[in-house]
C-alpha cells in the first residue's frame, strides 16, 4: 500500500513491526468486530440508566427547593430518590460505560481481539439485573443508608459476581495481548480492574454483610466513597484521555516519563485519602491527618497528568472545532485538573470546616463525576461507537447540542452551587444565624441547579436519540465506512464519510 | 472491505505537525541530535520547577504529619494535642459539680420540683428561694435527699402535705453532693455548696434509718450542723 | 475484631506486594525504558503521527487536513 510513500514513525523506529500485510490490516477490523456486541450492549444499557438517573436527578434537585413535590408517595420521597439517583449513575451508567471503554481500549492497545463477547453480554445482563434489583430495593425502602453503597446486600452480590465475570475477560485480553509493550493507559486500566473489586468487596463486607461497629463504619464508608472515584473512575478516565488526545490530534503525549510517574504516584497516594471527610468527627486525629497529607500529595500525580494533557494540546486547540471526541475529552481533562486541585484544598482542615456538609461538596462531586469522568466517557463513546457500529454518527448538529448543553449545564451547576456552598458554610459556622436561615440562603442556588439539570437533560436526550439513530440506521448502500473496519485499506475514509453524509 | 481501485494519494502531513518528526531522514538526524538533549515528544524530562514543587510537598507532608498526629493514639481526637498527657491531665472523677448536679436534678427531681425549682403550689414545695434550702448548714438537706420526707411541713409560710421518696440506694454520694450544690446555687439561691465527704458522713450516721422517710418535726429536732 | 485485623493486614501485604511485583516486572521487561516507542504505541501506519482521526460527520474539514485530498475521489 502506501507504506512506501509514507513510512510512519512507528514503522521506521521498529522495523520488526514493519508488516503492512493484509492480516495486520484485518486485525483492527477483527478487534472492533469482537468488541462490537459486548461494548455496544454496555453502552446501550449505560445510556438507559443515564436517562433514568437524569430523571431521578431532576426530581431530587426539584425537591431540594420544593420539598412538598411528590412527597406523599413513599417511593418518591427525597431520602429514596437521591440515593437512587446516585446509584443509578454510578453503577448503572458510569461503571458500565467505563467497563465498555476499558474493554475496547484494552483490546486496541494490546492489539488483540476480545474473547468470549457472548459470555460477556450475558454477564452484562446479569450486571443490569443487579442494578435494577438494587435501585428497586432503594426505592422500596430497603436502602442500607450507607453513602455510595445504598444498594441492599442482595444486589451487591449480583453486582460483584457480574463484575468478576466481565472483568476477567478484560484481564484475559490483557494477558494474551500481542503488543507486549504497555502504553500508560493499560497501566491505569489494569490497576482499576483490580482496584474496583477490592474496594467494593471490602466495603460491602465491612459495612453491609458483616458490619463493623461504631465510628469505624464512618472510616470505611468514606474510604470507599472517596476511593471508588479515585481508584475506579479516575484511572479509567485518565486511560481514555491518555489514549484519545494523542490519537485524535495525531501527536504523541508530551512526556511519557511524566505519565509513568503520574500513574505510580496515584497508586501510592490515593488510597490513603478519604477519611478527611470526617474532620471534626470522633476519629483518631492521626487517621485524619494521614488523609489530609495524602490528599495534598495527590497534587503530584495531578500536576504531572495536567502537564502531560495540556502540553500535548498546546498548538492544537484549533482541532477542537473539528472533533467531537476531542471537545469532550479536553473538557474532561481540564475539569480533572480543576477538580483534583480543588479536592486537595478541600482536605485542608481550616477550609474543610467551612465547605464540608454544604452544597460546595455536592458541586465538587459533580465536577469530578460529571465534568471530568462523564464528559470523558461521552467523548470516548463518540469515537468508539461509529467504529463498532460501522456507521457514522447521523447528526453533527445533535453532537454539538449535546456538547454545549452538557458543558454549559455542568458549569451552571457547579459555579453557583459552589458559591452558595461557601456562603452556607460561613452562615452555619456563625452561631448567631438560626439554622433555618442558612437553609433559606441556599434556595436561589438550588433553583439554579434545577435549571442546569434541565440543560443537561436536554443534552442526554439528544445523545440518546443520536445513539439509537446510529444503531437503527441502515448501512449505506455504497462502500461502507471502510476505514473503521480496516483502516489500512482506505486511509481517508473518515474524511470521505464526512463528505458523503 | 474491497480494495480501492486506485491507491489513495500519499497523505500529506498536517502543517501543525511541522516541528514533529515525519520521515526516516529526520529520525536519524534526531537520533544524532539527541546528544544535545533536544526536547522530544514522549521524552520530555521532568522540569526542574516540578521537582522543586514535589520536594516542597513532601517536606510539608512530613511536617504536617509530625505536627498533627496526636501521638498516633486511638483515643486522641484533637489533632493539636501531642497525645501524651491527655489521660493524666483530667483524671476520671473530677467532674464539674454544677453540670452533674443539673443532670441529676433533671432526671430525679424536676418531675416534682420542676425544672424551674418552683415546685407546684399546694403539692410540691419550691426549692427556689426556699427557707429550707437557703441555710448556712446542709445536713438537713442531705438527710432529706437520702431518706425522703413525709407528712405535713411548712415552706416559706405555705403548708404542704406530701411524700418524697428516699434516694439512698439510687444515687451516689457524689450525685447527692452535686444535686444539692446545684439546688443551693441556682434560681437565685446563694447558699454554699455541699462537699462529697459530708454526704458520706451523714449517710453512715443515718444507716439505721434505712429507707424510712423523715418527718419535718424529726428534722427540726436534729441540729443543723450534724 | 481479630479477623478484621488479619484481613486488613493481609490485604495490605497483598496489595503492596503486588504493586512491588508489578514494578519489578516493568523494570525487568523494559516497560519503563523506551519511552519514545511507548509514547508512539497509540499510532500505527494507518493512523500515523500527524493525522487527525476524528471529525464531526458532514461538517467541513480543517482546510489543511491531510485527509482532505481524497474527498475528491
Amino acid at each position: 500500500m502506501n507504506s512506501q510513500s509514507s513510512p510512519s514513525l512507528r514503522q521506521a523506529l521498529t522495523p520488526s513491526d514493519n508488516d503492512s500485510s493484509p492480516e495486520r490490516k484485518a486485525l483492527l477490523a477483527e478487534i472492533d468486530a469482537s468488541c462490537r456486541r459486548p461494548v455496544l450492549f454496555m453502552f446501550a444499557n449505560g445510556l438507559l440508566w443515564l436517562m433514568a438517573g437524569t430523571a431521578l436527578a431532576l426530581l431530587t434537585s426539584y425537591k431540594m427547593h420544593s420539598p412538598n413535590f411528590l412527597a406523599d408517595w413513599s417511593w418518591l420521597t427525597f431520602g429514596r430518590v437521591r440515593p437512587a439517583h446516585l446509584n443509578t449513575m454510578v453503577y448503572g451508567f458510569a461503571s458500565q460505560v467505563a467497563i465498555g471503554v476499558a474493554i475496547w481500549l484494552m483490546c486496541r492497545l494490546g492489539r488483540v481481539p476480545f474473547m468470549q463477547g457472548g459470555l460477556v453480554v450475558g454477564a452484562t445482563i446479569f450486571w443490569n439485573i443487579g442494578v435494577t434489583v438494587g435501585i428497586v430495593g432503594i426505592l422500596a425502602g430497603d436502602s442500607t443508608s450507607i453513602e455510595w453503597l445504598e444498594m441492599p446486600g442482595y444486589a451487591a452480590y449480583i453486582l460483584f459476581i457480574a463484575y468478576a465475570l466481565i472483568a476477567i475477560w478484560a484481564i484475559i485480553a490483557f494477558r494474551f495481548r500481542r503488543e507486549r509493550h504497555l502504553y500508560v493507559s493499560q497501566w491505569y486500566l489494569l490497576a482499576a480492574l483490580f482496584w474496583f473489586p477490592w474496594l467494593y468487596s471490602a466495603a460491602n463486607m465491612m459495612l453491609v454483610i458483616d458490619p463493623v461497629r461504631g465510628t469505624v463504619q464512618g472510616a470505611v464508608n468514606w474510604w470507599f466513597a472517596h476511593n471508588v472515584l479515585g481508584l475506579w473512575f479516575t484511572p479509567i478516565g485518565l486511560a481514555a484521555i491518555y489514549y484519545f488526545i494523542p490519537k485524535v490530534i495525531g501527536r504523541p503525549i508530551h512526556s511519557y516519563f511524566l505519565s509513568t510517574l503520574g500513574f505510580w504516584s496515584l497508586a501510592l497516594f490515593y488510597n490513603w485519602a478519604g477519611i478527611h471527610h470526617l474532620i471534626g468527627g470522633p476519629m483518631p486525629a492521626w487517621l485524619i491527618t494521614v488523609s489530609v497529607v495524602a490528599s495534598m500529595m495527590m497534587i503530584i500525580p495531578v500536576v504531572t497528568v495536567a502537564i502531560n494533557h495540556h502540553m500535548t494540546m498546546v498548538g492544537h486547540f484549533k482541532k477542537l472545532k473539528y472533533s467531537p471526541t476531542l471537545r469532550f475529552i479536553v473538557f474532561g481533562a481540564m475539569s480533572y485538573t480543576v477538580v483534583s486541585l480543588q479536592g486537595s484544598s478541600m482536605a485542608i482542615r481550616s477550609l474543610n470546616e467551612v465547605t464540608h456538609f454544604t452544597h460546595y461538596t455536592i458541586a465538587h462531586a459533580h465536577l469530578g463525576v460529571y465534568a471530568f469522568f462523564t464528559m470523558v466517557m461521552f467523548g470516548s463513546m463518540y469515537y468508539i461507537v461509529p467504529r463498532l457500529a460501522l456507521r457514522e454518527w447521523p447528526s453533527a448538529r445533535l453532537i454539538s447540542i449535546h456538547f454545549w448543553t452538557t458543558a454549559l449545564g455542568i458549569l451552571l451547576y457547579v459555579v453557583p452551587l459552589s458559591v452558595g456552598g461557601v456562603l452556607q458554610g460561613l452562615a452555619m459556622n456563625n452561631p448567631d444565624i438560626p439554622f433555618l436561615k442558612t437553609v433559606e440562603l441556599t434556595k436561589p442556588y438550588l433553583v439554579t441547579r434545577t435549571f442546569a439539570g434541565i440543560l443537561m437533560t436536554v443534552g442526554h436526550t439528544v445523545f440518546a436519540v443520536n445513539f439509537v439513530w446510529i444503531l437503527a440506521r441502515r448501512r449505506k448502500a455504497y462502500q461502507p465506512p471502510v476505514p473503521f473496519i480496516a483502516a489500512g485499506l482506505q486511509q481517508e475514509a473518515g474524511a470521505q464519510l464526512g463528505k458523503d453524509i | 472491505m474491497n480494495p480501492p481501485s486506485n491507491p489513495p494519494p500519499a497523505p500529506k502531513l498536517d502543517p501543525h505537525e511541522d516541528h514533529e518528526l515525519h520521515d526516516v531522514m529526520q529520525i536519524h538526524t534526531a537520533i544524532l541530535r539527541r546528544e544535545k538533549a533536544e526536547p522530544q515528544e514522549g521524552l520530555e524530562p521532568m522540569p526542574i520547577w516540578l521537582a522543586a514543587l514535589f520536594g516542597a510537598l513532601l517536606l510539608w507532608g512530613g511536617y504536617y504529619l509530625g505536627r498533627y498526629n496526636g501521638g498516633f493514639k486511638a483515643l486522641v481526637f484533637d489533632e493539636k494535642s501531642s497525645g501524651l498527657p491527655i489521660m493524666a491531665a483530667k483524671p476520671p472523677g473530677s467532674v464539674d459539680m454544677v453540670v452533674l448536679g443539673k443532670r441529676t436534678y433533671t432526671a430525679m427531681c424536676a418531675p416534682c420540683h420542676q425544672e424551674t425549682g418552683l415546685g407546684l403550689p399546694g403539692q410540691f414545695p419550691p426549692l427556689a428561694g426556699s427557707d429550707w434550702v437557703n441555710t448556712a448548714g446542709h445536713a438537713r438537706l442531705v438527710r432529706i435527699v437520702l431518706n425522703g420526707l413525709t407528712g405535713p411541713m411548712e415552706v416559706n409560710g405555705q403548708p404542704f402535705n406530701n411524700s418524697m421518696p428516699p434516694w439512698r440506694d439510687s444515687i451516689t454520694d457524689e450525685q447527692v453532693a452535686a444535686v444539692l450544690t446545684y439546688v443551693r446555687q441556682s434560681w437565685g439561691n446563694k447558699a454554699p455548696g455541699v462537699p462529697i465527704d459530708d454526704v458520706k458522713v451523714i449517710r453512715d450516721k443515718t444507716k439505721e434509718r434505712a429507707n424510712q422517710p423523715w418527718t419535718a418535726d424529726l428534722l427540726k429536732a436534729t441540729p443543723e450542723s450534724e | 475484631m481479630l479477623i478484621y485485623i488479619i484481613i486488613l493486614a493481609g490485604s495490605f501485604v497483598f496489595l503492596t506486594g503486588s504493586a512491588l511485583l508489578a514494578l519489578r516486572w516493568a523494570l525487568r521487561t523494559g516497560q519503563l525504558r523506551d519511552s519514545r516507542r511507548t509514547a508512539l504505541l497509540v499510532f500505527d501506519e494507518d493512523e500515523p503521527v500527524g493525522r487527525m482521526t476524528d471529525y464531526f460527520p458532514g461538517r467541513p474539514l480543517p482546510p489543511t487536513d491531510p485527509a482532505s485530498p481524497s474527498i475528491s475521489k
